[in-house]
């Protein structure tokens, strides 16, 4: 994988350095996150039409911490922002992550897609 | 191999450090939040080690962290934190819970690796400190302020669960003279032989210590009066009736044993409980040595 024009979506080499170089393991591993945040996807949809903004927060947390750990700076970021919709309660703002998140994720997908 | 276990909801870290942690030589069990940590820390007690995540479902990180300071007496269990906040005050706040150290989210490979490596030598660091002030140096066995504290554990469960607790007072036949004769590192070895002689031929939840001198001290769960003289009439056999191999040349040793079981004298102390066994030896010793006596 390129890393210099997709340094945005992926951070391949400080990923794989994570996992001690290990690539098989790191393919391993981004599966897992995609099945991950499907399923934390739905309960943050499920969250915000409920309003249910202290889920709001937990869910972008621990997806922030995921995203943070296969090094995807801009989902790390747009869970951070998600988080921080549930800590000041701002439904508004909760509802604009949960479109940047889908955007973000969608952009992964293709990226995965045409790489591998 | 150092037992760890991690506490996190997120399964892509989760997956990270087990991975990483098996590579480099640890035995990794992982829970999805902080409730179902509590427990298998309170199972498990191989777990020397545990990576709490801060944030989780049901108990926060540094919330299980003060429980565990609070509530876990026995082995000391090396805490790390894990967290995303890398801000001052939540790092004060884990170690004034009783963390010993933090890692921040995303990990760095070698970082964790280091911080893994600071634990470990703590936790061999305690374990060493733990054999030393449990364990008697020449024999092996409990030492006495080991073995009379699990007598009072003993005791209390017994009563509890209304079952009776046995114990076995022993010592060795003219061990004085067999010092005098063939001198001191000789009575250390045979001493030492016949200890690991009764080690081997103790059940498993059995406890033996040394109560002083050749005094040895079993003590036996859940044993009734029968059962105990059954038992003190094996280990008898097993002691002595194989010679025992010094530096000069195989010696016959025996052994006299005071055996008693609350079954006989329920309520008793743990204090009485182990007089009542020393007049027992007492009485074996006068009857002419090598014999069992119990209460």
């Amino acid at each position: 994988m390129r890393n210099e024009q997709n340094s945005k979506i992926i951070d391949y080499s400080s990923a794989l350095e994570r996992v001690g170089g290990d690539a098989s393991f790191l393919k391993e591993l981004i599966d897992l996150y995609i099945e991950d945040f499907g399923e934390k996807f739905v309960q943050l949809q499920k969250a915000v039409e409920q309003e249910n903004l202290d889920q709001v927060k937990e869910i972008g947390h621990s997806l922030k911490g995921s995203s943070g750990n296969l090094s995807l700076p801009s989902l790390q970021e747009a869970s951070y922002q998600m988080e921080m919709a549930g800590k000041e309660k701002n439904i508004e703002k909760a509802k604009k992550a949960l479109t940047l998140l889908d955007q973000e994720f969608r952009q992964l997908n293709e990226f995965l897609l045409k790489n591998n | 191999m150092i037992k760890v276990l991690i506490a996190e909801d997120d399964p892509v870290s989760s997956k990270i450090l087990k991975r990483n942690m098996t590579k480099w030589g640890y035995e990794v069990v992982i829970t999805k939040n902080g409730e179902e940590a509590w427990q298998v820390i309170q199972d498990d007690k191989k777990i020397s080690l545990a990576i709490l995540d801060w944030m989780m479902p049901e108990i926060e990180g540094v919330e299980l962290c003060r429980k565990i300071r609070q509530e876990k007496k026995e082995k000391y269990l090396y805490i790390i934190l894990l967290t995303s906040k890398d801000r001052q005050e939540d790092i004060i706040e884990g170690f004034n819970a009783g963390a010993d150290d933090y890692i921040t989210k995303p990990f760095k490979y070698l970082e964790l690796k280091a911080r893994l490596n600071t634990g470990k030598r703590i936790i061999e660091l305690t374990n060493e400190l733990e054999r030393l002030a449990n364990r008697d140096s020449l024999t092996k066995l409990w030492n006495r302020r080991s073995i009379l504290r699990t007598l009072d554990k003993e005791i209390h469960r017994s009563h509890r669960e209304n079952k009776p607790v046995a114990i076995i007072m022993l010592d060795i036949d003219n061990f004085k003279k067999i010092n005098d004769t063939y001198g001191h590192l000789c009575g250390d070895s045979v001493l030492q032989k016949i200890s690991s002689r009764l080690k081997k031929n103790t059940r498993k939840y059995d406890e033996i210590g040394r109560y002083g001198g050749d005094e040895l001290l079993m003590i036996l769960p859940n044993c009734t009066l029968s059962n105990v003289k059954k038992i003190a009439d094996r280990i008898r056999h097993f002691v002595c009736d194989r010679k025992i191999k010094t530096e000069t040349g195989p010696m016959s040793v025996t052994i006299s044993i005071g055996a008693v079981s609350t079954e006989t004298i329920p309520d008793i102390s743990a204090e009485e409980l182990i007089k009542a066994s020393d007049n027992a030896l007492y009485k074996a010793k006068n009857k002419g040595r090598n014999c069992i006596v119990t209460n």
